[in-house]
């Protein structure tokens, strides 16, 4: 489980270099190039599943986000990259990575470890500065057959899928900022086919995550230290809290 | 003597209605302190393994943020809605001997109701066929039968293939359930 305290903003595809550079200054740390393709799942709707569980305790039906890393090998066709990737990326395929090919094989193999997420809604409140979500985390990797096979017999179905790619930077005071881009990945029979969504920019996320929720120094601390980082980029790049809507992942359709 | 070691084998019951009455409604999760602690869950013929620790890729790549939870963890905690936990059948304080021929762990299984019985978990040394194991194994069962122990359950793994680490993890958790099961 983890307590993620996060702000978030948007930048334009020509800012990009000057961002990554007033960052790198920032963090004093270089940015490091990520990728990962993300599988949502939801409860099967063929499923009735009971809003309440044996100890009578309401439960509500939430999506699962399964991710895995997209090696930058795969990402750059073999060459070697760096931030400056992140440049040529405004188009929604991306030349020199193959998706079909990564879909199918990550898809077959099962050595291939698996983030299992499930995340809660965001905690609500009048004055809140910033995003306080909790995660609960594991790690999968299939010993037998695939591990989409494994989220059938869990009772989950396939929802959709998305692939990031983005630099990190990491500060040595704990505060992670990240400038990212989101491709939609539609399945038409075999075919595979990407979908930039962040057209024309790049996600902009700073977050603090704190192993325990019970640890409040460390989530004292680190809303301090996202705070003081809003103040410091202000006019630059405005930080802000997220609609806790959009970071639920309650099924609707029961209400 | 050699290590002390133990074992938790919990079931779980899916309590989702409109499922296919074909399928089995039942899933297993199970730790092994010998392998680990990693935690296999079994459902049909699929199953996963949670490491314990977490791989660098998922970590360097955003996939996970923090420390990550045993499945069984997510099963009783997020997924209650549609797993709920029956039985948990453990072992604590086993020991282990290292024979000429076997590497023997012994524990007491239990549940909540109480005493569920001795377990042996027998281990060739990984030069032996499978007919030298099998001699070795028949020799403990004439010596479990000398001390009046008759009533045993078996489950034999007679795959001789080499393994890879994470489906021979699977195997070893078959054949605990298959003898506490």
């Amino acid at each position: 489980m983890v307590q993620q305290l996060a702000l978030f903003s948007a930048i334009e595809d020509e800012s990009y270099a000057l961002c990554v550079e007033t960052l790198t200054i920032l963090s004093s740390n270089r940015p490091k190039l990520f990728a990962n393709f993300s599988n949502v799942y939801k409860p099967n709707p063929i499923l009735q599943i009971e809003k309440v569980n044996a100890k009578n305790q309401l439960v509500e039906q939430t999506r699962v986000k399964l991710s895995t890393a997209i090696p930058l090998s795969n990402l750059g066709d073999g060459a070697e990259l760096n931030y400056h990737f992140m440049e040529k990326l405004d188009k929604d395929e991306i030349e020199t990575f193959n998706v079909n090919n990564f879909i199918h094989e990550t898809v077959a193999n099962n050595r291939n470890h698996w983030s299992f997420q499930i995340s809660d809604i965001p905690a609500a409140g009048n004055n809140r500065k910033l995003s306080n979500q909790t995660i609960h985390e594991s790690v999968l990797q299939s010993s037998n057959g695939s591990v989409s096979s494994f989220i059938d017999e869990l009772g989950y179905v396939n929802d959709y899928q998305f692939i990031t790619v983005g630099v990190k930077f990491q500060f040595q005071s704990g505060v992670i900022m990240e400038i990212y881009k989101i491709w939609q990945v539609v399945q038409k029979d075999d075919a595979v086919s990407m979908k930039l969504l962040t057209k024309d920019g790049f996600m902009v996320k700073a977050m603090y995550n704190v192993n325990k929720s019970t640890d409040i120094e460390s989530l004292n601390s680190g809303s301090q230290l996202l705070l003081k980082l809003k103040v410091d980029l202000r006019d630059y790049i405005d930080l802000d809290i997220p609609d806790r809507k959009c970071l639920d992942t309650r099924l609707n359709h029961l209400d | 003597m050699g290590d002390k070691w133990s074992f938790e084998l919990k079931t779980f019951r899916t309590s989702a209605k409109n499922t296919n009455p074909q399928d089995t409604k039942v899933m297993h999760t199970l730790q092994l302190s010998h392998k680990n602690n990693e935690t296999v869950t079994i459902k049909n013929q699929s199953a996963i393994i949670t490491p314990t620790y977490v791989p660098k890729g998922l970590y360097d790549n955003d996939c996970v943020f923090g420390t990550p939870e045993p499945f069984d963890y997510m099963l009783s905690n997020k997924l209650s809605n549609i797993w709920t936990q029956r039985q948990s059948i453990k072992g604590e304080f086993g020991v282990s001997y290292q024979t000429a021929d076997l590497l023997i762990r012994v524990n007491n299984a239990f549940s909540y109701s109480g005493f569920q019985g001795l377990i042996l978990d027998l281990e060739s040394k990984p030069s032996d066929t499978l007919e030298m194991f099998q001699k070795n194994v028949d020799r403990i069962r004439s010596m479990l039968k000398e001390i009046g122990l008759t009533d045993v359950k078996v489950s034999l793994d007679d795959s001789q293939k080499v393994e890879e680490k994470g489906s021979s993890l699977f195997g070893l958790a078959a054949h605990y359930l298959k003898v506490l099961g």
